[in-house]
Formats: structure tokens, sequence, C-alpha cells
């Protein structure tokens, strides 16, 4: 209730200082005078802004003050008896005060009638002290936002430059949102860096780089059958290859040529229909992907398989069908090849925004001389954006190294070292997940090695990018 | 603008003016062209004589480079173009169902308002359309033709030594010569000219300038032109565009000095346009 209320009154406060300002410049200038140097409603905003900022910083100061005091006070008024006891009673108390105070939920801790009523008594004060720092807040927040705004008011002249006033509060409301997105990233990069380091403390970093065996699994008991664990990532890196190269095999020529059709040879309407549609299938979610390979096309790609097998069993060619009818739902070939479907909007869409972007008159000149649509494509357009194309492959291959859900779904879970299509491999994402899925204690090395693959993958995408982006400035550059 | 007119020497005024015979090589009659719904070319008849510089003024929208590009079937490539009507070259008929544009084009060439080489190496930009129509069966081949062409463009000497840098890399006069060389290379008869000097210095105009009239030795040329001066100049037959229609076409000399209609003459003294 207060919270709207507050709320309201800076809103009031705010619109009064619009007007008063306004009708302030009008009798500053009443009598002629100077022109004044900026508009009346820029030095509406100006003084709504002085008034009502300083009070919602005030207001909002209050608040976060308001919880630690609470805090201090329930502690202040331990019992003696609960005091002695180990901290993590004192806190359980501490937070059954401020619970009793606001109606929250308190522990199941059977407390003697003398410690319910030092309770109550104690809750009573941090209710006190929170309706003090509400109502108190409210009121210094109006008092300081008055204050300021008439300061605001009292300060308008005709040569007083309201607007640049007004854009540099807009400049710092600005400023403040993207340092929320850089800051966010900074953190993010800080976290996986330093649990990267705690990992690396207990497994080496070569061991990590270079190693030929994944198995994450530490023993609880010294006899268990699961050995110490083995944390080589060799095969999680060759796992991802391997299904990045199928994707981007599936993807590259497809996605390529539906640009050129798209971009060269479609009718305005066949592209006013075909565009938006590429670009639906770029917005279902991975997860439909992949159920979509794991019951549809894992089971047909196996049974495909496994009948070549039995018709090549017995034969000469034995050994190979041997191999074939071993094949299971789970392999590289199907998670590869539906991420190369999902990828094909992604390479189209961009390719197409680059070769339209190539210039009219490189067309022109190239039919001018007799030369068909597709010499024209061939020898002319391609060539002139094949730097645009290239860092759209890259942003694609960054996609499919990062995808996570078709691969955990598709690829399988076993950590083979192998190029061989119709293995089941696993992937850097997929071992993320399954390392951090299910109740996991925070400080085994299984957890943290999650955070060293999750460093390694941050690396790799990011490279691809930067060469991306950069390839793609160098093109703009080009043609603008 | 007058005044530059009377001063423009136009050296091959005389010589088209000296009642030479010479062959129509194209030939339109009752030519209409529209783009979707819009007319831009009504009813147009002309005979552009071959050796000849042809040029076209008129003001902006006025129909002269639409005409210009039916002249090469450039036109089939907007999407809603439709032209009507007649155009032969040496009596072939450009609309006929048998006739493809694509190899219509390598006997059309064509240059265009901005110099476009391609991103490619000059020898590259030269190079295209020779190998496109395999005019050339080795590497000593190919060499000579580009050599020629470079030479005929009047660029030669000035990139002999650099013929693998690129295309874009030179000026837009250099560029416009280049884009004409590339158009020579696959031995056109007719080289249309859609305002090829319009993004270009006074320099680098007056070398485009000389080329074009070295060039009507050999070829048929027609020019697309805002330049009254540049028109008297470089040509030797004049046609007056006017609202998608042709007001007037003669002998240079005779548009210039004397016009038939009031719309030509005031076009030309610049009271409108």
């Amino acid at each position: 209730m207060i919270l709207s209320l507050g709320l309201l009154l800076i809103l009031a406060l705010a619109a009064a200082g619009f007007v008063l300002g306004r009708a302030r410049l009008a009798r500053v200038i009443g009598g002629g005078g100077p022109r004044p140097v900026s508009r009346p409603i820029h030095h509406g905003l100006r003084v709504a802004l002085w008034s009502a900022v300083p009070a919602a910083a005030v207001a909002l100061a209050a608040a976060l003050v308001s919880g630690p005091v609470q805090v201090q006070a329930a502690r202040a008024s331990l019992p003696a008896e609960i005091a002695a006891q180990a901290p993590l009673e004192q806190s359980v108390y501490v937070s059954d005060v401020i619970a009793q105070a606001h109606g929250g939920f308190a522990s199941a801790r059977i407390r003697t009638p003398a410690e319910q009523s030092a309770m109550t008594e104690a809750a009573q004060t941090v209710r006190r002290i929170d309706q003090g720092f509400r109502w108190g807040g409210l009121a210094l927040a109006l008092i300081a936002g008055f204050l300021a705004g008439w300061r605001a008011i009292v300060s308008i002249r005709p040569e007083l430059k309201a607007r640049q006033h007004v854009e540099a509060w807009i400049w710092l409301a600005l400023a403040l949102c993207s340092t929320v997105a850089v800051l966010t990233t900074v953190g993010i990069i800080g976290s996986l860096l330093y649990e990267s380091l705690r990992f690396f403390r207990s497994v080496s970093p070569v061991e990590f780089l270079t190693g030929l065996q994944w198995s994450p699994q530490i023993a609880i008991r010294a006899d268990q059958a699961g050995q110490s664990g083995a944390f080589g990532a060799v095969p999680l890196f060759a796992g991802t290859l391997l299904i990045t190269v199928i994707a981007m095999v599936v993807a590259a020529p497809i996605g390529l040529y539906a640009a050129i059709y798209l971009a060269e040879y479609a009718s305005r309407l066949q592209r006013a229909w075909i565009k938006p549609m590429l670009e639906i299938l770029a917005g279902v979610p991975t997860v439909v992907y992949g159920f979509f390979a794991a019951l549809t096309v894992g089971p047909a790609l196996r049974g495909f398989f496994n009948g070549i097998g039995a018709m090549l069993a017995g034969g000469p060619l034995d050994a190979l069908g041997q191999h074939l009818m071993q094949v299971q739902n789970q392999m590289a070939l199907v998670a590869g090849a539906v991420m190369g479907i999902m990828l094909i909007p992604f390479v189209s869409s961009l390719s197409d925004d680059i070769l339209n972007a190539t210039p009219q008159s490189l067309r022109d000149g190239s039919l001018a001389l007799g030369a068909t649509r597709s010499e024209t494509v061939r020898k002319v357009l391609l060539p002139a954006a094949l730097p645009g194309i290239a860092a759209a492959l890259l942003l694609a291959v960054s996609r499919a190294i990062g995808e996570t859900m078709i691969v955990t779904m598709a690829a399988g879970l076993q950590a083979n070292l192998t190029a061989n299509p119709l293995d089941t491999v696993t992937t850097v994402t997929v071992q993320i997940v399954t390392l951090l899925t299910g109740d996991q204690e925070f400080n085994s090395p299984k957890t943290l090695a999650a955070f060293g693959l999750g460093l390694t993958l941050f690396a790799v995408t990011l490279a691809l990018n930067l060469i991306a982006q950069r390839i793609v400035k160098a093109y703009r550059e080009q043609y603008d | 603008m007058t005044d530059n007119l009377s001063h423009a020497p136009a050296p091959a005024v005389t010589a088209a003016s000296s009642g030479r015979a010479q062959n129509v090589k194209i030939r339109a009659r009752g030519v209409n062209v529209f783009y979707g719904a819009k007319q831009a070319l009504f009813d147009v008849d002309m005979d552009i004589p071959d050796r000849t510089v042809t040029a076209f003024i008129g003001p902006s929208g006025c129909g002269k480079s639409t005409f210009l590009r039916c002249m090469n079937r450039m036109n089939d490539t907007i999407v809603g173009a439709r032209v009507e009507g007649a155009i032969t070259m040496d009596g072939e008929d450009l609309y006929a169902k048998g006739l493809d544009p694509v190899l219509l084009r390598a006997r059309v060439g064509m240059v265009f308002q901005k110099p476009n080489p391609f991103p490619k190496s000059i020898y590259e930009n030269v190079a295209y359309g020779p190998r496109i129509h395999g005019l050339a069966r080795t590497k000593a081949e190919m060499d000579h033709v580009v050599e020629t062409a470079l030479k005929k463009a009047g660029l030669w000497d000035e990139v002999a030594d650099r013929l693998s840098h690129p295309g874009t890399g030179l000026s837009g006069g250099q560029q416009q010569r280049l884009v004409i060389a590339r158009a020579i290379a696959v031995r056109p008869e007719v080289i249309l000219m859609d305002e090829p000097c319009s993004a270009l210095d006074p320099i680098a105009t007056a070398r485009i300038e000389e080329l074009i009239d070295e060039l009507r030795r050999d070829y048929c040329i027609v020019i697309v032109t805002h330049s009254m001066a540049q028109a008297a100049r470089v040509s030797q037959k004049t046609a007056f565009f006017h609202m998608g229609r042709v007001v007037e076409v003669g002998d240079t000399e005779t548009i210039f000095t004397n016009p038939r209609d009031t719309r030509t003459s005031d076009y030309i003294t610049g009271r409108f346009g």
C-alpha cells in the first residue's frame, strides 16, 4: 500500500514540478526581456526530474537500509540462552523474529515461553522500525524532492539551458541501462574463470585439454568400482567437432542455395512467402527439434542402417554388415543432421541479406555483358559476397557448437573418441548438462569440470564470433 | 548554355552532315514501353545509323534511358516491364521468340551511369566477358584480347604494370574506361552508354569523350546524356525525348542550331528541364 502511495505522491510531485516550472518560466520572462534559450517543456521537465529523482533516491535508500537495521535490532534482542548457542541457531532465531514481525514462515523450532515473549517483543520492535522507515522514508523523500524541486524552480532564468539539463539526465539513465548489460557479462566471465581455476587446481589443464579418456565419476567409497575419474576432454571436443561438421555439411549448401534462390530467382510474391516461413523455422524451440531427432529421425535411420547391415551380413562385407546391425538410435549422424536443418534458416537468412546488399550495378554490369543469371551469381555476386557468407557460416558454426538440446536428446552420453558418424558420441554441452543436473555437491572436480568445459566453449565461440564480426565489418566498408 | 554551344567544336558534325551514306544499324517502329500499368514510352520511331554517335537528350524521366535499355533487352530484367512494337538490328527482330536476350547482350554492350567494375582484378574484369563467351582458348589469346580491349579504351598505358590490382582501386574516370574496355572485349556491334560521364570530373569526362569519338570508327554508339554541351561535342545525330515521346530526331547540328519544335529549342536554351 505504502509503495503505491509513495509512487503516486512522487509522481504527483513531479507533475506539480512540471507545471510550476513552466509557469515560473512564463513569469520570469513575463515582461518581455530576453528570449529564453530553452523551450518551456524542457524547463518543466527539468523541474519534474529534479523533484522526482531525489525523492525516489531517498525512498530507495530508506528501503535498502531498513532490512539490515531490522536484522540488527532482532539480533540485539537475542535472549542470553540463545546467544550462547551456535551461530546457525542465532540466525534461525533472527529470521524467526523477522518472520513473526512480517507474517512469514517461521522455523519449526520449539521455543520456551520466555523465549516466546522475548520474540514477540522483538518482533514488535522490528515492526516499529519497519513502519518508521517506511513512513519516515516517504516523508524524507517528499521533503528532499520538494527542496530539490524548489531549488530548480528558483534557479529558472531565461538563459538557463534547461534542455541540456534534461538531456544529461537521459544520458545518465541510458548509461546506467547499458552498464547493467556490461556488468552482467563481466560477472559471468568472472564466475566462469573463478570456478574454472578451482577445477584446474585439482585437474591439470594439460590433462584436461589433451587427455583421451572422459569419465567424470568420483568414487564415493574407496572400494567402489567407478574409478577415480578421468577428465580428458578430447573425446568431447571430437564429438562436438564431428556433430558440427555433419550439421554444416547439411546446413551450408542447403542454406546457401536457398539464399541464392531467394535473392536472385524468386519473384517478389514467392519471396514474401518463403522468407517468413524460413524465419519461422528459426523460431522452432530446439527441444522440439530434439524430440523430432530422438523419436523420428533416430529410429528411422537405425532401421535403415540395420536393414542394410542384415543384407550385408554373411556376405563378403560381413564385418561392415555386423557393424551396421549394431547401430543404435543415438548417433552423431542424427544429431548432426537435425541440427543442420535447424541451422538452415540462419545461413539462408544472413546470406540472403548479404546477397541483397551487393550493388544492383554489379548485376546489371554482368548481365549487360551477356552473362546468364547463373553466371552472374557464380562469377560476380558470390565472390563479391564471399566474406559476408563466410561470416554467416562461422556464426552458424558457433551456434552448432553451443547447441545443447538436440545433442542431449539425440547424440548419446558415451564419450567415444571416433570419427564414425554412426557411433554415439557426446559433446561438451551435453556433458555440462549431465554434470550439473540432479543433486550435486559444488566442490568436487566432477561438478567443477562443467565450468572448465564452459570456459573452453565460451573461448571458442567468442573467438568465432569475433572473427565473423570482423569479416562482416570489413565487408560492409567495402560497399558503403 | 547557348554560349557553350556556339563554342563547341564538334569535329564530327561536319563528317556526319556531309551526307555520307549511313547504314541504319537499329530501326525502331512504334515502340511502347510499360512499367506495370504506367506507360514510359509512346510510339517511338527511330533509325540509328551505324558507326555514328547518336545522343539522346531530354529532361529526367523522359524515357531516354528506357529506350536505350530496349536495345539490349535489359528491360527484361525489370519485373513488370513490357515492350511493344518492333526493334530490329541489321533487319533482325530483337524481340523475336527465338532470340536469346543473353546472346544479344554480347552484341550490344552497355556502359552505365556509375562505373561498376567487378570486385576482381583489372585483368579479370576485362577477361570476364570473353571467358563467358569462349572468345579466347589459351592464356596467350586471352592476354591479347585483354590488351587490345584496354588499348582501345585508352587505359592500357595507365594499367599495364598493375593488371592484377583490383579494378575497384582505380579512379572514377579510369574505372569508367575499364568498364568500356570490358564491354569492348566481347566484340559488340553496338555500345550503349547511359550517362557515362555524370559521375566524373571534367578532365575524366574529356578523356571519355575523346574515346567515344575514336570508338565511333568501329561501333554504333548510342549515348544518353544530360549535358547538352556533351551531346553537341560527341554526337552526329541527336534525338530529343520529352514525356515519353521522341519530339525530334536529326543531325546534331540541325537540332542545336535550327530545331523544328519549340519544345526542343526551349530545352536546348535552358528554358525548362
